[in-house]
């Protein structure tokens, strides 16, 4: 590996650009062999993703770009394939050549793209892909006449396959260092006036600065509400007077005949419809294609709405039911881990410090791991068959009342196993607000974390009762409480769309892909890949976390406290070694310095009906909701055993005290907790995903606060209303 | 002569086919609808509509895109001789 990067400085750079599915990942896994590594760009949330491509004496690296239908860009996220194309950005170096992926189904449509790469001065490729799809469809390309009308190599492949992948390679080191394309297209004078004026007013205004391309001018001029102007106005002293300068310009464009808006795009596809007249045919296909008949089933008004709703619940039973089994298996071994490490190192800081710091701490790293990893293949095979994109229009409807888009269903549902994977899973939403506000309400939803914490306290205190005659009171409430995550959602979702507004609206554009086997390759790899990705980002996160609330939860330790208990013990006359364990556990629990804070912290709970032990459990579970239950069990004695099935914690609750003798719990006090568990941010897994997905912490502390205030004035509401109902 | 509202997408019907005579709208909408292929020329065939209303799924240049109905206003059809 560290051989690599240090080669990896002086070798050529090339980067794979083309429309979302054309194949660019595919490609990447051709060239490079699977090996990749991945960071994010600065400032951006896109991935950063880069290999080594190994061919004879030849070493590239490449760069897998994100998809994208065109350069024009209006939002940062976007901007990142038009800058590194143009080599604009600092972190990434200039590019020795560009590939772009096509695909042959869809050749017109990719290839606007392309015709927007040959003008950006690079030696370019085009890869063209999917030619299998292609000839099946009796899609014929003539791939010598369009690289000659294109004037760069076109090279047909098979990127699931690997063929083609020498004759790629080969045509990509000729490439490097070799000339530039000449554009395919003529652009209007009055474009190329506006393009010298702009360049010669910049000039004018900037002195020595670095010239702007006429290319980066163009884009500044067309792009209606681009990321190009932002960039060039805004290093500029005289942004305004420019800004006034580029609307003239626009202006005469107009008065030219031309709408700057469109023009790019209808002289790109007259020229493309040109290029391809000759080398294009397609046997016309006379009746409804095998997809098309599909869509009339699956998109049914009443079927499709079945089927959506079967394969949603299949998808969704499958994750809670496939990985709890593994769970319990990964907290089993980990459990059988620290018990031989306890066994071989005895008692004492070291052990203590392995087995509950360090061991738990990894075990609740990877207890995540079967979740995500099979949300994410399920969400791949649905995404790569193309129902996905079928889900997201069916559902657009429902979920755009609350400002969200159709694809964002999927994450949402998921969140409802696990938030994890469900922020992860918002990467196939291409809106950036619409995926910002979906990976901020994906923790409102239920989790599986949720539900040892609404068990204890449903089985303890909210009675047996039947009521309508048929409702279990007890499933009631439970059903309740996932109701109310959802509505909590659906409210967030509304304030965060009228906080967030988008700079320009984006619009829905969702293409509905031919439907088509999925490859098994891609969805093992993708599944491996976001495991690897949420370990290598989240891991240390949560890691420290645990280490840190374990220390607050061990420390002090007087070696007084141990004896004094003993001495009471003996005094009561307890000898069972189990009993004086536990309470010498749950004596050095309450007296340290969690068990302080939690003690100097009983005011701001009292409020939520709560006494100091509720509120220090409470801040031992910030890195993981369902540890309130465990510590509760600490605090009552009951040794770290104690979970939600515990008949004895369920006793402990129900006679727990004030110290002047009133019961602690009742059913205000009870629904107040479940209540901040339902929209508290308690998850140190969930903290640092979005940290990695949105790639800032500012989103991420975002999230926690909302959910903690959210969370405590929810509780404070319910148990102030409550006892004054009761 | 009454000013009629010119035909848009929006309007057409399932399984009918027409042509694009302009983009009308939000400039950066017109430049994104314009970009899938939504020229002005252009045949394309409305597949359907989503069970719920909208969106609504289109043919163009050979394959199938989702547009809202508000995207679908922005786009201006020719009168169909037919
Ligand atoms: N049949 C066929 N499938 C391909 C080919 N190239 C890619 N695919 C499949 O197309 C889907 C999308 O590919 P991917 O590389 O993820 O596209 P990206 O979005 O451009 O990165 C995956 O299921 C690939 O297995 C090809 O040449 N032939
Ligand atoms: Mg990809």
């Amino acid at each position: 590996m560290a051989t690599t990067q240090a080669t990896s400085e002086s070798l050529p750079v090339i980067a794979l650009m083309g429309n979302p599915n054309a194949g660019k990942t595919s490609v990447f896994n051709m060239l490079t062999g699977l090996r990749r590594q991945v960071a994010n760009y600065p400032g951006v949330t896109v991935e950063k993703a880069s290999g080594i491509v190994r061919h004879n004496a030849t070493q590239l690296e490449v760069l897998d770009l994100p998809g994208a239908y065109s350069l024009t860009a209006r939002s940062p996220d976007e901007f990142v394939v038009t800058e590194i194309l143009l080599g604009l950005r600092d972190d990434t170096k200039p590019l020795d050549a560009a590939v772009v992926v096509i695909d042959a189904t869809n050749l017109e449509r990719n290839l606007f793209l392309a015709s927007q790469v040959l003008e950006a001065g690079l030696p370019t490729v085009i890869a063209l892909n999917m030619t299998d799809i292609a000839e099946r469809r009796g899609i014929q390309i003539d791939s010598d006449k369009l690289a000659a009308n294109l004037g760069v190599p076109v090279i047909p492949i098979v990127a699931s396959t690997g063929k083609g992948r020498v004759a790629l390679i080969e045509a990509i080191e000729k490439a490097i260092g070799g000339d530039k394309p000449s554009p395919i297209c003529d652009w209007p004078d009055a474009v190329n006036q506006s393009v010298e004026a702009l360049s010669a007013e910049i000039a004018k205004r900037n002195g020595a600065a670095e010239p702007v391309t006429p290319y980066e001018l163009r884009r500044c001029l067309l792009d209606a509400n681009g990321e190009m102007e932002r960039k060039l106005l805004a290093h500029h002293p005289d942004s305004r007077a420019l800004a006034e300068f580029v609307s003239g310009q626009r202006e005469k464009i107009k008065v030219s005949g031309h709408s700057p808006a469109n023009l790019e795009a209808e002289i790109r596809y007259a020229c493309i419809a040109d290029i391809v007249s000759g080398c294009l045919k397609r046997t016309p296909n006379t009746q409804p294609t095998r997809s098309e008949r599909l869509d009339n089933l699956l998109t049914h008004r009443i079927l499709g709405t079945l089927i959506f709703v079967a394969v949603m619940t299949v998808t969704f039973i499958s994750v809670f039911s496939w990985a709890a089994p593994l769970m319990d298996g990964i907290e089993a071994m980990f459990g059988a881990l620290a018990g031989w490490v306890h066994s071989a190192l005895g008692e004492g800081l070291l052990a203590t410090f392995l087995t509950d710091g360090v061991i738990g701490g990894v075990g609740s790293v990877l207890v995540f791991l079967p979740q995500i990893m099979i949300l994410i293949a399920l969400i791949t095979l649905l995404e790569d068959c193309g129902y996905l994109a079928r889900a997201a229009f069916l559902m657009d409807r429902v979920l755009r009342v609350f400002g969200l888009g159709g694809r964002g269903f999927v994450p949402l549902l998921s969140s409802f196993a696990c938030a994890i994977p469900g922020v992860m899973a918002t990467r196939t939403i291409e809106c950036p607000r619409e995926r910002l506000i979906t990976i901020l309400i994906a923790p409102l939803m239920a989790c599986s974390a949720r539900i040892p914490v609404y068990t204890i306290f449903v089985a303890a205190f909210i009675p047996q009762k039947v009521v309508l005659g048929f409702l279990p009171l007890q499933g009631l409430v439970f059903a309740g409480m996932y109701f109310f995550g959802i509505v909590a959602a659906a409210v967030a979702a509304l304030v965060f769309r009228s906080v967030l507004q988008g700079r320009t609206p984006t619009p829905f554009i969702l293409e509905l892909p031919s439907y088509k086997k999925p490859s098994i390759k891609l969805i093992l790899w993708r599944s491996f890949d976001r495991g690897k990705v949420f370990v290598q980002s989240a891991g240390t996160i949560i890691l420290a976390m645990s280490i840190i609330i374990w220390a607050l939860l061990y420390f002090p330790r007087p070696a007084d406290l141990e004896t004094k208990v003993r001495a009471d013990m003996q005094q009561a006359g307890i000898t069972e070694p189990v009993k004086i364990e536990n309470a010498v556990a749950g004596e050095y629990l309450r007296n340290s310095y969690m068990g302080r804070v939690g003690k100097a912290i009983e005011p701001a709970v009292k409020p939520l009906g709560w006494d100091w032990k509720i509120g220090m459990a409470t801040l031992a579970s910030f890195p993981a909701r369902e540890v309130v239950v465990s510590t509760l069990g600490i605090i009552y004695n009951l040794g770290a055993g104690a979970d939600e099935e515990s008949t004895a914690l369920r006793q402990k609750l129900q006679s727990a005290t004030w110290p002047d003798g009133r019961k602690v719990y009742n059913i205000p006090v009870v629904l107040s907790i479940m209540v901040f568990f339902a929209l508290c941010c308690q998850c140190g897994g969930t903290v640092a995903v979005i940290k990695r997905e949105t790639n800032s912490w500012k989103w991420a502390a975002v999230a926690f606060s909302y959910m903690t205030i959210l969370a405590y004035v929810g509780a404070l509401v319910v148990y102030q209303v409550g006892i004054r109902i009761s | 002569m009454i000013a009629q509202n010119p035909r848009t997408l929006a309007d057409l019907k399932a399984s009918a086919k027409a042509t694009v005579a302009s983009l009308q709208g939000e400039p950066a909408v017109q430049q994104r609808l314009a970009e899938m292929g939504l020229t002005s020329g252009r045949q394309i065939r409305m597949v359907r509509v989503a069970p719920l209303g909208d969106p609504y799924q289109i043919e163009v240049l050979n394959y199938h895109l989702s547009l809202r109905r508000r995207e679908c206003e922005c786009v201006l059809l020719a009168t169909d001789p037919a």
